[in-house]
């Protein structure tokens, strides 16, 4: 039993957390939305980053400058 | 069939199994397990039965273990639920054989757990935006449509005073690139004798460019270029008139010609709608 509030009941981190969020299901709902905000922007941006690192140099940007041709329109 | 099975422990001789665990104290007074008197008063009866209860623990018969049948001597038929419901004893005995309990006064991980579940609406809530974003968002004009809704057209090749007709939305309009005089013309007319009035430079953008839709607002034929006493459009079905600024001057038609949104990219290029 590897969590964070050993044994202490009392005064746990998960505990006091809960006494803080859990005790009205309004502020449940706005930290589970918030929550799932702000969980959705972190994954975005760990994926977002997993992938350009496994696509080094691939991307559209990574190309150095287009010839410049005569620009025709 | 657990009742029957509990009845053939019973008639096993306790004394095998008492005989296994020399260290038991009490093993000496296993044989008169069957007697009531003794076990209702020796106290510390938890150990006891605990040892006694062994054969049917190995087998994982907790309904057996857990019931006080045995020390009552499962005299009656009564189911042990039963049996249970008619004797109660505070001395309560979990099933530690199967399940692992934590020890008495520990804190319930209730934090823990719900905590665990709030992760899971996390990730749920985030689903349901997503599933109703695409299921509402997918009634909307593909970009396909959009695209299709837009025209470019280039200008640099129309000459002035010329004509161009283009296909935008299904429908032909009409640029015309005007001169000087026919912007003139277009500006010396008396607006409030007009059955629609609108003034030239209402019309237009840019009064070099002419840019109308051409349908004609009386019944929706196209109106022909060039053509018609005010040097603009005839319409041949019904003999509409229309002038250098597409507004209506004579025949049947009630509107001026419609303007479409358009814009100017660069120079040369005009984007309608």
């Amino acid at each position: 039993m590897d969590y964070a509030s050993k044994r202490r009941g009392q005064g746990g981190l998960f505990e006091g957390l809960y006494r803080v969020i859990m005790r009205r299901n309004s502020v449940y709902v706005t930290f589970v939305i918030a929550g799932a905000f702000l969980g959705e922007r972190a994954v975005d941006y760990g994926v977002h980053r997993l992938w350009e690192y496994n696509n080094v140099g691939k991307r559209y940007e990574d190309i150095p400058v287009l010839g410049q041709r005569q620009s025709e329109e | 069939m657990l009742r029957v099975a509990g009845r053939k422990f019973s008639s096993l001789p306790w004394r095998s199994s008492a005989a296994l665990y020399p260290n038991n104290p009490a093993a000496a007074s296993s044989s008169s397990s069957q007697s009531p008197s003794i076990s209702r008063s020796v106290p510390s009866l938890s150990p006891f039965s605990f040892n006694s209860q062994l054969p049917n623990l190995i087998r994982g018969f907790s309904s057996d273990a857990l019931s006080r049948g045995h020390d009552v001597g499962m005299i009656s038929d009564l189911p042990a639920t039963v049996a249970a419901v008619k004797n109660p004893t505070s001395k309560i005995v979990y099933d530690e054989y199967n399940h692992e309990r934590f020890p008495p006064g520990d804190p319930s991980k209730r934090a823990f757990a719900y905590f665990v579940l709030t992760g899971g609406r996390f990730v749920y809530a985030s689903l349901i935006r997503l599933l109703v974003l695409k299921f509402v968002l997918s009634m909307s004009a593909s970009k396909d449509v959009l695209a299709l809704a837009s025209l470019e057209v280039d200008l640099s090749s129309i000459e002035p005073g010329s004509t161009v007709t283009v296909k935008w939305r299904g429908k032909p309009v009409f640029i015309r690139r005007r001169t000087d005089e026919d912007i003139k013309t277009a500006n010396n007319v008396d607006i409030a004798s007009l059955r629609d009035p609108q003034e030239d430079a209402v019309r237009v953008k840019n009064p070099e460019w002419l840019v109308v839709v051409g349908v004609c607002t009386h019944l929706g034929c196209i109106p022909l270029p060039n053509a018609g006493d005010y040097g603009g459009w005839f319409c041949p079905c019904h003999g509409s008139h229309y002038d250098v600024s597409g507004r209506i001057r004579k025949g049947p038609a009630p509107y001026n010609l419609e303007v479409p949104t358009y814009s100017f990219l660069d120079e040369n290029k005009l984007l309608i709608g």
